[in-house]
C-alpha cells in the first residue's frame, strides 16, 4: 500500500494547478492592461459570464490545490513534532476550505 | 567505544549558498507570502462586485498608498514565484539539470524579475 502515499499525487496536483493558474494570470493581467471594465456594470457582467464564471472557478480550485501542496510541503520541512505538524496542517487545511468556500459564494451571488 | 560527536552547523548565515539555492528559497517564500495575501485579495473581488460604491471603493484602496505596500510586492512576489516555477517545471521535465544551465537560469530569473520589477514601478506608480 505505501505506493500511495509516496507524494506522487500531491506533486502532479501542484504541477497541474501551476500550469492553469499561469495561463489564467497571464490572460487577466493582459485583459486587465490592454481592455480593464470601464465600470461597475461591465465588471460585474464580465465576470458573472458563463466562460469567465466558470474559468475562474477553476482558478480558485486550482489555487487553493497548488497553495495547500505548497504549505503542506513548508509544514513538513520546517515544523518538527508530528503532532504540532499535524494541528499546524489542518487548521492550513480548513483556512483553504473556507477560502475557497467564501469565492464560491461570491461567484455564485454575481450569476445569480 | 562512544561515538565522537557529528560536526553539526545549522548557522544558514554562515553558509555560502548557491544563486540557485538563494533561487529557491525566494520561491518558497514568496508562495508563502501570497498564500497570507490570498483572504485580502478575496476581499477586495467580493467587494468589487457587490455594488459600484464598493466597486469605486475597491478602486480606491488599489490605487491608495497601499498599492506600494500590497500591490507591488504582491505583483513582485507572483512574478518570480511564476518564473522560478516554470524554471522547476523545465527541471522536472529533465530540461537545464546540469549545473551551469541550471545557474545561467536561475540568474536569468533573476534578471527578468528585475526588468518586470521595474516595469511593475511604472504601472503601480
Amino acid at each position: 500500500m505505501n505506493h500511495l502515499f509516496t507524494g506522487t499525487l500531491a506533486w502532479m496536483v501542484q504541477r497541474i494547478a501551476a500550469v492553469y493558474l499561469t495561463g489564467f494570470s497571464i490572460y487577466m493581467v493582459g485583459f486587465v492592461l490592454l481592455s480593464p471594465p470601464t465600470g461597475y456594470a461591465e465588471w460585474r457582467e464580465w465576470v458573472a459570464s458563463l466562460p469567465v464564471s466558470v474559468l475562474t472557478t477553476l482558478f480558485f480550485v486550482s489555487l487553493l490545490a497548488h497553495s495547500w501542496v505548497g504549505m503542506r510541503d513548508i509544514l513538513m520541512d520546517y515544523i518538527p513534532g508530528a503532532g504540532l505538524r499535524l494541528v499546524a496542517i489542518a487548521l492550513v487545511g480548513f483556512a483553504l476550505v473556507a477560502q475557497g468556500l467564501w469565492a464560491a459564494r461570491i461567484l455564485l451571488g454575481v450569476a445569480l | 567505544m562512544s561515538p565522537t560527536p557529528r560536526p553539526k552547523n545549522l548557522n544558514l548565515l554562515s553558509i555560502r549558498m548557491p544563486v540557485t539555492a538563494v533561487l529557491s528559497i525566494g520561491h518558497r517564500i514568496a508562495g508563502f507570502l501570497m498564500v497570507l495575501a490570498t483572504p485580502f485579495t478575496i476581499y477586495l473581488l467580493e467587494k468589487s462586485l457587490r455594488s459600484a460604491e464598493e466597486f469605486a471603493q475597491a478602486q480606491e484602496i488599489l490605487s491608495s498608498n497601499l498599492r506600494w505596500l500590497m500591490l507591488l510586492p504582491l505583483g513582485w512576489f507572483a512574478l518570480h514565484h511564476l518564473l522560478a516555477g516554470l524554471r522547476f517545471l523545465l527541471l522536472d521535465l529533465g530540461i537545464g539539470e546540469d549545473k551551469q544551465s541550471a545557474q545561467l537560469s536561475a540568474w536569468t530569473v533573476f534578471a527578468v524579475g528585475a526588468v518586470g520589477l521595474i516595469l511593475l514601478l511604472v504601472v503601480v506608480a
